[in-house]
């Protein structure tokens, strides 16, 4: 695995393009994150529900519950994680594009290890954006949360967990359109109009089932924001109908089975086809 | 002999085509294997499914006697169409890439830049580099960590006469060390100069397979006359090692394939009775030999 890393790493490391864009996701993401009380003050500003929006404010990035809010902020479907899955969509298919997937199997990597090789940067992209949204969580949480114990911080920290396994979840599914289409204009388009393409999708399937769409599972472990301190019901405004306040071991179950069948379609798919 | 390489009944469609159909093979160490055979007869597909680009339909082979993994191609290096590198890394690092790929050191790198006169030019990026200079970096990918077999496909492709020179200098050089090299070609002069055995192809079935030698045995013709031709045309048919003899003019021609030479045969007519009156060995170049191959119909 650590070979197969290292070959990566050769492979990424001159090209300029990707460290761009992932220093440009980088910046992107913690300024939306760490924008986010600015932004609610402008909501506030600009509509007449001000109220509601400053005492979401107030609580929305106290401890332990400022985990499930800025991961589903950065995990929102049509947010900034596109921008990493055109990253995997640009670094698979050029291997297509300039035909080096055959040079790296003909020197002598298995298609197998060919593919780990990809899903291990994958992982890593994962893993850089949750360490980083943990970072801009632990700065936000820091200046603007009531409560700062060390229980209160790790609360529910596993909605990083949870964020982890979506985008991973999301970027092997980015990786298997860039393994089918090959070329990457293509690919981007297949992957982007497949987010509008489900939304037309959904509405021909009965409620109970939307879940199971693939971009909806994909999406669907962090489904909203919560706040602790927002649970009273006003007799015009139900919160806890936007509020989600537990992970749902249904919907973890959901995403973890697309995730297998990824990688089944990978696996499938490299074992049968020519390069 | 060892075995490097078998290849049983490969076959491989694209559609309605068949680009190999049932192709069978054989390289022993230390031969100079050629493939030929005009551009779309199967050369690149055959090699493509022995290094597991390309999937066959039917059929297996084995490299060194073994079923064929990714540690079998390790022990090998190969080129397969036309040079295929990431265009924006330098030479350096793409054979960097390779190394760990086959798992050996950096340590060989430097040599084989030096070997096919790129060192100079070893930290600009692939991209720069002009085709001949290209292919120059694709022989380089085939030296390293000295692997066992040699694959060559069309490997002067898009070189300059000098630099066609020069890598068929390289790969004679290599096969007088003993280097086992299969080389797919559609040049009849270069697996000439080259090659110890020769597979032909045409449209996916192999035509010939055997040692360059026995190919020209094969266009060895003797011509044969004497005042009495029905005498001895009966006479040369009694004769077991003949196998076809044709009439041109007064002449007889008689393809030796290589079992006998002129004096043996006129022994053996003379033992007969029968006095020739013309005899001679005509050689008929190689290349018409397998022109005639390649045009005769499937």
């Amino acid at each position: 695995m650590k070979e197969l890393l290292k070959i990566e790493w050769l492979k990424l490391k001159s090209y300029r393009a990707f460290w761009i864009m992932v220093g440009l996701y980088l910046a992107i993401l913690f300024s939306i994150i760490i924008g986010l009380p600015s932004f609610l003050d402008f909501l506030a500003q600009k509509t007449n529900d001000n109220v509601y929006i400053n005492a979401f404010k107030i609580v929305a990035f106290n401890f332990a519950d400022i985990w499930q809010n800025i991961a589903y902020v950065a995990g929102w479907r049509w947010s900034i994680k596109i921008f990493l899955a055109l990253l995997v969509l640009i670094f698979i298919s050029n291997e297509f594009t300039f035909l080096t997937i055959r040079s790296n199997i003909m020197h002598g990597l298995s298609r197998t290890q060919f593919m780990l090789g990809k899903l291990s940067v994958v992982f890593l992209l994962t893993l850089i954006s949750t360490v980083a949204l943990f970072v801009a969580g632990m700065y936000l949480g820091l200046m603007f949360s009531a409560t700062k114990t060390i229980g209160a911080i790790f609360g529910r920290i596993y909605f990083l967990g949870a964020y982890f396994l979506e985008l991973f979840t999301y970027l092997t599914f980015a990786l298997l359109i860039g393994l089918l289409i090959r070329k990457t204009g293509f690919a981007i388009i297949t992957l982007l109009s497949y987010n509008f393409l489900e939304l037309i999708l959904q509405y021909y399937v009965n409620d109970d089932y939307q879940k199971f769409l693939p971009v909806n599972a994909i999406n669907g472990i962090i489904t909203g924001v919560n706040s602790s301190m927002l649970k009273v019901k006003t007799p015009e405004f139900d919160m806890s109908m936007i509020l989600q306040e537990h992970l749902s071991p249904l919907s973890i179950g959901v995403c973890l089975a697309y995730l297998a069948l990824f990688l089944g379609a990978i696996y499938l798919y490299l074992k049968w086809r020519d390069l | 002999m060892q075995e490097v390489l078998k290849i049983e009944g490969l076959t491989k469609r694209y559609g309605a085509i068949r680009a190999i159909d049932g192709l069978s093979l054989e390289v022993q160490k230390g031969q100079v294997f050629g493939i030929l055979g005009p551009n779309g007869s199967g050369k690149t597909t055959t090699l493509g499914i022995l290094l597991d680009i390309t999937r066959p339909d039917r059929g297996t082979f084995s490299w060194f006697g073994q079923k064929p993994t990714h540690l079998a191609r390790r022990r090998i290096g190969a080129t397969l169409e036309s040079p295929v590198f990431y265009p924006y890394l330098s030479a350096i690092n793409n054979l960097k890439i390779i190394a760990n790929i086959k798992g050996i050191g950096y340590q060989g790198i430097d040599d084989v830049l030096e070997l096919v006169g790129l060192y100079g030019r070893r930290h600009s990026k692939f991209r720069t580099y002009s085709l001949g200079m290209k292919q120059r970096l694709a022989i380089a990918s085939v030296l390293m960590g000295d692997p066992e077999v040699l694959i060559f496909d069309e490997p002067t492709n898009g070189l300059d006469p000098q630099g066609i020179a020069e890598i068929r200098n390289l790969i004679i050089d290599l096969a007088r060390r003993g280097q086992t090299i299969i080389l797919a070609s559609h040049l009849l002069d270069e697996v000439q100069k080259t090659c110890s055995h020769v597979a032909i192809l045409r449209r996916g079935q192999k035509l010939f397979s055997g040692p360059i030698s026995a190919l020209s045995k094969e266009t060895e013709v003797l011509e044969l006359s004497s005042d009495d031709p029905e005498k001895l045309a009966s006479a040369l048919k009694e004769i077991d090692e003949i196998t076809d003899i044709k009439k041109e003019g007064n002449l007889l021609l008689v393809n030796s394939r290589g079992r006998f030479t002129a004096a043996e045969l006129n022994g053996l007519l003379h033992d007969k009775g029968i006095m020739l009156s013309h005899l001679n060995l005509r050689h008929k170049s190689l290349e018409q030999e397998v022109l005639k191959l390649l045009e005769e119909p499937a």
